[in-house]
């Protein structure tokens, strides 16, 4: 095969992802009826705390030492720059939103829940596959993607949402302490938080919301495609994780520059 | 006359290796039928496509005179179930859990009424040391045993039971199917068991083998 036709085939095969990643949305869409039965919903709902804890809460720990030292980060560099400035909170809070809230924040909660959950949740699938329990969901009647699509479809956006807002909170909480040791002005948390508040409009925010919703919704979707494709191999499942980092990190970085040159432009 | 269980002209292929040509079978109301098998000869299979869990090339599945294509999941649920041969729990689940999960699905019963369904069949079969344990935690017969209660515990009109007598001391396999038959025979259940040489079949009322592509009678 030529360089040409190779290319053609790895641009088919994302094209062909992308068409299973929206019959996975429509799929997940119908099959959400199902949560009007008590018993259905009690099923889920176990499985969804399940997966909003390992997926939100505990990642609260590599978010804090991230966002730690990105808050200390944005506010050394700017403290380089600006020094002693009378205008310094103001510039400060601009470049915050501008840069962290606006773009770094969603990014790089958007990393963290790729590095931690999703390649999780697609070994998890793949060991499924491998030991045939898609046929025991099958054998029982019971839909996989009520039992295993569902609780990662609702979790990871609503946990890349929880991620995105902790990290803004830590990394204004971080760079507050650092310009209180740096800076002879001594300003509260509260008039410091309050001044980045008001640089934030509520497009802003809705943008914002949207990529920790769509890329959650996409990361979500894709674990479970590539967990779901694992085949009866060895080094199958270890393939699918690592297809699917690539394909997660791609959307994950498509889904929020493009809302980002729509938006902001 | 329409039966609990009808298999019509079913052909299964793997590629393009047959594994059954339309192959013919019925099963009546409280009968127990035996099926004799070998190593890959498709017992496994032919439970699977009992239970409507495996897509065949061509023929048709009835229960009842209804063709499985007509019905829903809950419906199926209710008429047929089958204990896997191999693995069949969800790792992530307890083997409590795995009882519990089809039932909850599938019926409008709470979790109090299903629990004590299950701790009540889990008593009368002797099943209730597994009851908390993991799968990875039991061995092959216990898996099976534990797939067995979680059908139990499903109480569906057709039990298809595949070679759940393997890798048993004869005591516990004497001991199982007796109270396994007489349960089958007071809750008014139909039986399709595959079985290998050393297997018993003396509760059968019908004794089939795989041969040549078809089911024919066992001497």
């Amino acid at each position: 095969m030529g360089l040409l036709g190779k290319i053609g085939h790895i641009f088919l095969s994302h094209v062909y992802m992308l068409l299973d990643l929206f019959g996975l949305l429509s799929k997940s869409i119908i099959t959400s009826i199902s949560l009007f039965s008590i018993n259905k919903f009690i099923i889920f709902w176990q499985l969804f705390i399940r997966q909003l804890y390992n997926t939100g809460l505990k990642a609260t720990y590599i978010n804090t030492i991230i966002a730690v030292l990105i808050g200390i980060l944005m506010m050394s560099l700017t403290f380089s720059i600006l020094g002693e400035n009378i205008r310094f909170i103001d510039y400060y809070a601009k470049l915050f939103v501008l840069v962290i809230i606006r773009e770094i924040g969603p990014l790089i909660s958007g990393v963290i829940l790729i590095a931690r959950s999703a390649n999780a949740v697609t070994a998890e699938m793949g060991y499924l596959k491998q030991h045939e329990q898609l046929q025991v969901l099958k054998a029982l009647r019971i839909s996989p993607v009520y039992l295993l699509l569902l609780p990662v479809f609702y979790a990871f956006p609503l946990s890349l949402l929880l991620m995105f807002f902790y990290f803004d909170l830590v990394c204004i909480f971080s760079s507050w302490v650092l310009m209180s040791l740096l800076h002879t002005e001594i300003i509260s948390l509260n008039n410091f938080l309050s001044i980045i508040m008001q640089q934030i409009s509520l497009n802003e925010v809705i943008i914002s919301a949207s990529k920790a919703l769509i890329g959650g919704l996409f990361i979500g979707l894709t674990c479970i495609y590539y967990g779901a494709s694992v085949e009866p191999k060895f080094a199958s499942i270890s393939k699918s994780i690592s297809s699917s980092t690539t394909s997660q990190l791609i959307l994950l970085f498509l889904i929020n520059i493009l809302l980002s040159v729509i938006a902001y432009r | 006359m329409s039966y609990l269980l009808e298999l019509k002209e079913v052909s299964l292929a793997y590629d393009d290796n047959f594994i059954f040509k339309n192959l013919d079978l019925t099963l009546n109301e409280n009968e127990i039928i035996t099926i004799k098998t070998g190593v890959l000869d498709g017992g496994s299979s032919l439970l699977q496509i009992c239970n409507s869990s495996l897509n065949v090339q061509s023929g048709n599945i009835f229960y009842k005179g209804v063709n499985t294509k007509k019905l829903s999941d809950s419906q199926l649920f209710k008429t047929v179930g089958m204990q896997l041969e191999s693995e069949g729990l969800l790792s992530m689940y307890t083997v409590l859990e795995n009882c519990k999960l089809p039932i909850s699905f599938h019926s409008k019963l709470n979790n109090t009424e299903i629990e004590k369904n299950i701790f009540y069949i889990s008593a009368k079969f002797e099943f209730d040391y597994l009851l908390n344990k993991y799968p990875y935690q039991l061995n092959d017969v216990q898996l099976r045993l534990a797939n067995l209660l979680r059908l139990l515990s499903s109480n569906p009109k057709i039990f298809l039971l595949d070679e759940i007598q393997s890798g048993m001391s004869d005591k516990l396999r004497a001991g199982l199917l007796d109270k396994l038959i007489k349960h089958l025979k007071e809750q008014e259940i139909s039986l399709i068991m595959t079985i290998t040489a050393g297997d018993m079949d003396y509760f059968a009322d019908q004794k089939l083998e795989i041969n040549n592509l078809q089911l024919n009678r066992h001497k």
